[in-house]
């Protein structure tokens, strides 16, 4: 079985691939900014063979080439609902072909059976979840609904906790040589035992991080022995599905758990790396002028959104709440990535539309600016935010882009 | 220069609205240390185009007590020397984050612009939005335009745009330290402002022996003798004008400048109950005192502490230098707190009080020998050091300026280097 009883470490330069299968991030509608904590451990363990589809390029046959698929956390319906029938075919057929999915929070809730309309789309794994409200009794639902819930047909799915959990792994799997790890949860599943999975890991229990949302007992008896994580074969393919974010950043042992996952994927086969070329090669002063430009709109907006730093505001998009610390993950993550473009000496980069990609972030500052002016006369700023986040993670999809494009044309170049 | 600093010095041509990044070169830093021994050396290298040089110290914008100080290096309209005027409260190290540890500003624009600093950008911008607005109002709406409330403002007012005699470069709504006019330079280029935001980090090159220094210096300097005092009214007293009594009904509250430890800055209530502990609704309650001399020249007019205040408010909104009208007014017979405001316009005449020296007479000299003032001015404005409390914490000695900066680059400062580029500067 695939990296059962492995030693794992945790991430250093040694664990970097001198070759990367080829991996999708979903960035459509429903995704929400966890995606870019998939794009810091896939970096910052040298898989640079990275793209990213939105429910348009999966439509358009996207996933063909792909050999993994990360679908991360957001808004479970609106995935479903934009991606709808022909989508789902797709993933199927991708898995089945072969490919790996992986879905953490919002990403594994999709696969799961359910009655609800899109949802009933993706049913390919038969299991249950425990955190919805039909296992409640009655006394203890108006409980839960006060606090974090989301509509499920006459039911709601519910959550207990947000932060630490303590997972106990199972089928004699091991995270970092360890039978326990510690992994951030953030409204994702907890599954009922199920013939149609393997499970991988259980809950536990709870650290002292671990900010409880309803009583404790109701927490234990929701989540404790339940599945955290597990894994279901389909056709020739896997899905690995995560309750809590294995993707954040600030938890290595889960990094390396998920990075052993798309390693073994290759199965020994090397990926070669192949040259993108979108069309348009820029170079010289030209390239120059155009990283000064898209250096200038995010720090525009990176300022705009620190004045923004002492609101309590969120913004209800589709089922999901958005904060502006949100807006913060995904400038800071451009920002970062323009100061290694930048030191990348006189090269030439390959873009697809670098005058599209200036002009959208002169918006998303406008709109920042605009969203900060309505916020201070007290207007509603739900219609301004909404086109925020939706032009967020195309000029960062797009950069991303770009960015791994270089990573691997360095790549090449080194192993030359 | 890997260390202390953000590596960059940026040279803006107002003639073309061109800006052109330099790296900063670490010979250069070697030689001059940093602060008013590299502007000095810059305004030399561009003296032919008339420049006006932004600067930050060494030490600037880092835990090093006091670390807060950003200076302005151009030829004294009123003298024709090169004059260093000190920045305060968060305009340095608002600088030093933004991405420059320098700034040239070059040429005259046709136009009225601003310069917008951000994050390694330096942007020139049309002024039409702020030219024409007193310094509140360009500070507000700038602020407002680029959606931050902590963006660090050097603007002009009416006074600058006119090329006033007397035009003082403000900080943000309130006095800085420039007692040259420089505010007119700035008017003659057509430059209404230069707004300052970032958020760049700096290296350390040994972080935990600075950071260890710094929190030994700041523990020494809190059992000295400045220990618990607070307010310009404590400033006051060290030179021998005691303000208490006069002032006390209207303080608000005491603000330090960047890692200060003693509030040199206090705030007044003038149109709000000064004992009001939530924040005040009203938009423009009072006012910040950070200039001493300016006070105390009203105050000689006889004013009430209210008048005195909403006088120097009104000089700042105007951004005309304080201490000149209060001495002009007090010469003209001008007593009225009305008839002194109509006096702004066109205000002329010789200044006693205006500085001989190299360094701002914003600072008192607290008693202290003029050349050794002098040095000590020198030593702030090389590494950045709050200039008033560079001279009340004889804790922050050259030896110990010279320590933190050598933790901080490891570059080999010595007490010869620094003596050298006093000698430079004090040319």
């Amino acid at each position: 079985m695939a990296f059962k009883n492995s030693n794992m470490s945790l991430i250093s330069t040694r664990d970097r691939l001198s070759y990367s299968p080829p991996i999708g991030i979903y960035t459509g509608s429903g995704a929400s900014h966890s995606w870019l904590w998939f794009v810091q451990i896939l970096d910052r363990m040298g898989f640079y063979n990275v793209h990213f589809v939105d429910e348009k390029d999966i439509l358009s046959n996207a996933l063909e080439p792909l050999h993994v698929l990360l679908m991360s956390g957001g808004d479970t319906f609106a995935i479903a609902e934009s991606l709808g029938a022909e989508g789902s075919d797709q993933l199927r057929h991708f898995i089945e072909g072969g490919g790996l999915y992986i879905g953490t929070c919002a990403g594994a809730y999709l696969p799961l059976k359910s009655s609800m309309d899109f949802l009933n789309q993706f049913n390919f794994i038969n299991v249950k979840i425990s955190n919805i409200s039909r296992r409640l009794s009655e006394p203890e639902r108006p409980l839960v609904q006060k606090v974090a819930c989301s509509s499920y047909g006459c039911d709601f799915v519910y959550h207990v906790v947000r932060e630490e959990v303590v997972l106990e792994m199972a089928n004699g799997y091991q995270a970092n040589g360890k039978k326990e790890m510690i992994a951030p949860l953030y409204g994702g599943p907890a599954m009922l035992p199920s013939r149609d999975i393997e499970p991988i890991a259980t809950y536990q229990g709870f650290t002292k991080r671990t900010k409880f949302l309803v009583e404790k007992e109701l927490a234990q008896k929701t989540l404790v022995g339940n599945i955290a994580v597990a894994k279901k074969s389909m056709g020739k393919g896997h899905l690995y599905i995560f309750g809590p974010h294995f993707e954040h950043p600030h938890y290595p042992t889960c990094n390396l758990f998920l990075a052993e996952i798309i390693r073994k994927k290759q199965n020994g086969r090397l990926c070669p790396i192949q040259k993108d070329f979108y069309g348009h090669s820029v170079k010289g002063e030209t390239l120059r002028n155009f990283l000064r430009d898209l250096k200038r709109e995010v720090s525009n907006s990176r300022i705009a959104v620190s004045g923004m730093s002492d609101f309590t505001i969120s913004w209800l998009i589709g089922n999901k709440y958005y904060e502006p610390e949100k807006i913060q993950v995904f400038l800071e993550v451009l920002w970062k990535r323009l100061t290694y473009l930048e030191s990348g000496g006189d090269g030439a980069f390959d873009l697809r539309d670098p005058h599209g990609m200036i002009s959208r972030l002169k918006g998303i500052t406008d709109v920042l600016r605009k969203t900060k002016k309505g916020i201070d006369r007290g207007e509603t700023t739900n219609g301004l935010a909404e086109d925020l986040f939706l032009n967020l993670k195309k000029v960062t999809s797009d950069l991303l882009t770009v960015y791994f494009s270089r990573k691997r044309m360095e790549s090449i170049r080194s192993q030359a | 220069m890997e260390y202390l600093s953000a590596n960059k010095i940026t040279i803006v041509d107002l003639g073309t609205s061109k800006t052109v990044q330099k790296e900063l070169d670490e010979d250069l830093v070697k030689e001059n240390i940093g602060g008013a021994g590299i502007t000095a050396t810059l305004y030399e290298e561009y003296q032919d185009e008339d420049p006006i040089i932004l600067g930050t110290g060494l030490l600037t914008g880092t835990l090093a007590p006091a670390s807060a100080l950003g200076l302005i290096t151009a030829k004294n309209p009123l003298t024709g020397k090169v004059c260093h005027a000190p920045f305060t409260l968060y305009g340095g190290v608002e600088l030093k984050y933004s991405g420059f540890d320098y700034v040239v500003i070059k040429g005259k624009s046709q136009k009225p612009v601003y310069l917008w600093i951000h994050d390694g950008v330096a942007d020139v911008h049309d002024a039409k939005d702020v030219w024409g607005k007193d310094v509140w109002s360009s500070t507000e709406t700038i602020r407002e335009l680029m959606g931050d409330q902590l963006i660090q403002v050097l603007a002009i007012g009416k006074a600058g745009e006119s090329e006033s005699d007397f035009a003082h470069v403000c900080i943000n709504y309130w006095a800085s330290g420039d007692r040259w006019g420089f505010g007119q330079l700035f008017g003659q280029k057509k430059l209404k402002l230069v707004a300052l935001r970032g958020m760049s980090l700096l290296e350390i090159a040994d972080a935990e022996g600075f950071v260890r220094e710094c929190k030994e210096l700041l523990s020494t300097i809190k059992k000295g003798p400045f220990a618990g005092k607070k307010g310009i009214g404590e400033l006051t007293a060290a030179i021998g004008e005691d303000i208490g009594k006069w002032l006390e009904p209207i303080i608000h509250r005491h603000l330090s400048c960047f890692n200060t430890p003693v509030p040199t800055n206090t705030f007044v209530f003038l149109d709000e109950d000064p004992k009001l502990l939530k924040e005040s609704e009203k938009k423009e309650p009072g006012f910040l005192l950070s200039d001493i001399y300016g006070l105390l020249g009203f105050k000689k007019l006889g004013l009430s502490a209210a008048d005195a205040c909403a006088l120097l408010k009104e000089c700042a909104k105007y951004g005309i230098d304080a201490v000149a009208v209060s001495e002009l007014s007090q010469k003209a017979g001008k007593k009225k707190p009305d008839e002194i405001k109509k006096f702004f316009s066109g205000l002329k005449g010789a200044l006693e009080s205006l500085g001989k020296g190299k360094f701002s007479p914003w600072c008192p000299k607290f008693g202290l020998p003029a050349n050794e003032w002098d040095r000590r001015q020198a030593v702030a404005y090389i590494f950045g050091i709050h200039p008033i409390f560079a001279l009340m914490s004889p804790e922050l000695s050259e030896e110990k300026l010279i320590e933190l900066a050598n933790l901080g680059t490891g570059l080999g400062f010595t007490s010869e280097i620094l003596d050298k580029v006093i000698a430079d500067i004090s040319k």
